[in-house]
């Protein structure tokens, strides 16, 4: 699996920079992929009451109130009808493709299955809404996937066989109909907001919109492609007839084809199965998760920033409880950690100048990876330079493999998120001999930890708590944002910032 | 980058997108049915007849059983599988059989299948058993029709008339 993961993150990562480079960081739409799922449900949700108001919700004036938004008022309601159904589609490429780089980016296992999990009935609802909003139309192809659904449900052992009979001789009833449109209109889409809301519940400061350039570019694609393109039906349905060329929408219907060649008992199994297997990825394997950050409320000042910081909410505050004079103190979710380290970074205790005792503790930490490692490692990599000019690289183990960068002049110090890092230790490698610092971590907007190379710019910049020492010269301070594919820009990026060092050094 | 190519490269990337959603959307097409075809839908409900007639039961039958299961009569519920057998132009095209659902294949049978059919003038003829019987039918439907592309010629059962019936 490993193997299939790191392949298809390859493929993911190529596609990514060329967009980085045509689109920029910031507006790229992969970097996006949930944010334009949640903007197409906005579209299609305005769309789609515009449509509603014109629409007949029933049989006999179904399909002729369509024609009349398709041809006689095609100039709002004919692009409002085509917005509906392209924005219906872009969203499900946008969701495949979100799976797809959660997969190859290894964000769906450990604590972050559950957004995984419960993002596959998702897909479902998405799907099942897409095919009820053909059958509204009534026209050929509603009557196909009318019957056609109908064949599947009625194979199920448990549901008596007769759904298909609604449609074979004589009209359908209205009232049929209509409980058709209640699940179009209302069943299903409460169902989605419902999971929508699961699905995202258990990460905190959720980017519900795109960037606005992204959005303005997207809709007027779409408003472009229902102007020149614009969604047309088939024609009316005749119960007498049977449909012979169809033009489906292959992005929701694919299964139907499926049920006329194999059955509705191998369509079943296919998709059943496929989604079984989705289900049930995060634990093909499960990742061994290691131990959740710790609070030691002897070095809290329940300042809240952790809370803040924290892109899981695995952080709230609450009352105080230990009798000190702060008013709060952060509560752990051991579930919703995944063990980043972004807390400790915002933490002011691990500020390494700490004094007191021999091993720095912070107010909150990871048992294996804390505050008095990151500072140690730095005093250990700093004694082992020999060059005139030295530097220390802070790096993510989820990115550019710093490690690889270490030599006579240069320590490197890995941690689980560059989001782990607090600025004071910067101010500590340059005032015990290091020259330079350098720090790189995940791409600007793709961070594998969500925040941690945004809170770090931020810090850096003096825009969040906590910052660097006021008198500390910031051009000793070098970054790098860049993934797994850059190591090399990386490398050469570190090499000319020593270089220019150097020859400060020698001047 | 040139900004002039960062923006004709972004718009050829929204070209790509839209032209995606627009081909897949409509594209490829499906022929359910072909140009020349027609459609055979066999679908009926209907209860068949039972397997076994009530008997009379013995005294010494009747004392076997607990003393609030004694009745007078035992009627196995088991109801005969339907067949039909479809021919067309005297060729047979469908032999398809509809077990009874339930425990004690008691319930009525939803048949159900789809056939296709070429246009033009045929012979359609269809023989149904509901009794259990391996010989002869037990309702007989023949019919000259005239068929169209893409047309359905559903074969019901009409229950209040026990009789099969072509609707097309």
């Amino acid at each position: 699996m490993e193997k299939i993961r790191n392949a298809s993150n390859f493929i993911v990562l190529a596609i990514e920079q060329w967009f980085n480079r045509v689109f920029s960081n910031n507006l790229n739409p992969f970097y996006h992929l949930g944010s334009l799922s949640f903007y197409f449900f906005w579209i299609i949700l305005v769309s789609g009451i515009y449509v509603f108001v014109l629409f007949e919700t029933n049989v006999a004036g179904a399909f002729n109130s369509v024609e009349y938004m398709t041809n006689e008022q095609w100039w709002l309601a004919g692009i409002m009808r085509s917005l509906h159904r392209y924005a219906s589609d872009a969203v499900i490429i946008t969701i495949f493709l979100h799976l797809w780089r959660e997969f190859s980016r290894d964000r769906y296992r450990g604590v972050r299955w559950f957004s995984w999990f419960t993002g596959v009935p998702t897909l479902w609802i998405v799907v099942m809404l897409g095919i009820s909003g053909y059958w509204l139309v009534w026209d050929m192809l509603a009557q196909y996937i009318a019957i056609a659904t109908s064949e599947l449900i009625d194979w199920i052992p448990l549901v008596p066989g007769a759904m298909v009979f609604n449609f074979l001789d004589g009209q359908v009833s209205d009232r049929f109909f209509t409980l058709m449109a209640f699940l179009h209109l209302l069943g299903l889409p409460v169902m989605l907001v419902f999971l929508l809301w699961t699905h995202v519940s258990r990460i905190s400061q959720i980017d519900f919109y795109p960037p606005r350039a992204l959005a303005v570019g997207t809709l007027l694609a779409l408003v472009i492609l229902s102007l020149l393109k614009p969604a047309v039906s088939h024609e009316a349905a005749q119960l007498t007839q049977s449909p012979t060329t169809l033009h489906l929408d292959w992005f929701y219907l694919n299964i139907y084809p499926l049920v006329d060649i194999l059955g509705p008992g191998v369509a079943w199994s296919i998709s059943t199965g496929v989604t079984v297997l989705l289900i049930c990825l995060p634990w093909l394997p499960s990742r061994g998760e290691k131990p959740r950050a710790e609070i030691n409320l002897e070095y809290c000042n329940g300042c809240g920033q952790c809370a803040k910081d924290c892109p899981y909410g695995a952080i709230s505050m609450q009352k105080r409880t230990d009798g000190r004079k702060y008013d709060f103190e952060p509560r752990m979710e051991d579930s919703l950690c995944t063990a980043c380290g972004i807390c400790t970074g915002s933490c002011v205790s691990s500020s390494p100048f700490r004094m007191g005792k021999d091993v720095l503790i912070s107010g909150i930490e990871m048992p294996w990876y804390g505050a008095n490692d990151l500072r140690e490692k730095t005093k250990k990599g700093l004694a082992q330079l020999k060059d005139d000019s030295k530097i220390v690289v802070y790096g993510c183990e989820n990115s550019l493999g710093v490690e690889k960068l270490k030599d006579t002049g240069t320590a490197a110090v890995v941690m689980p998120c560059v989001g782990m890092l607090p600025p004071t230790l910067l101010d500590y490698a340059l005032k015990n001999g290091a020259d330079g610092v350098f720090i790189t971590g995940c791409r600007d907007g793709d961070c594998f930890q969500r925040f941690g190379n945004r809170w770090t710019k931020a810090r850096l910049l003096g825009e969040r708590e906590p910052h660097m020492l006021k008198r500390t010269p910031k051009e000793k301070v070098v970054v790098f944002w860049g993934s797994k594919t850059e190591f090399k820009e990386l490398s050469a990026t570190v090499k000319e910032y020593r270089l220019g060092l150097k020859e400060g050094v020698e001047s | 980058m040139n900004i002039i190519v960062r923006y004709a490269l972004q718009g050829a990337a929204y070209t790509v997108f839209c032209a995606i959603i627009y081909f897949l959307s409509t594209a490829p097409a499906y022929n359910y049915l072909e140009a020349d075809q027609a459609e055979i839908k066999l679908a009926f409900k209907h209860a068949s007849k039972r397997l076994h007639d009530c008997t009379k039961l013995t005294r010494a039958e009747l004392k076997k059983l607990p003393p609030n299961m004694r009745k007078p009569k035992s009627c196995p519920r088991e109801r005969a599988v339907v067949q039909v057998i479809i021919h067309l132009d005297g060729k047979m095209i469908a032999d398809e059989k509809f077990v009874p659902p339930g425990l004690h294949q008691d319930a009525t049978v939803f048949a159900y299948s789809k056939l296709p059919l070429p246009v033009g003038d045929h012979l359609l003829s269809v023989h149904m058993r509901d009794s259990g019987r391996s010989e002869g039918a037990d309702y007989i439907k023949e019919e000259h029709i005239s068929i169209t592309p893409g047309q359905a010629v559903v074969i019901g059962f009409d229950s209040v008339h026990k009789e099969l019936k072509f609707t097309y």
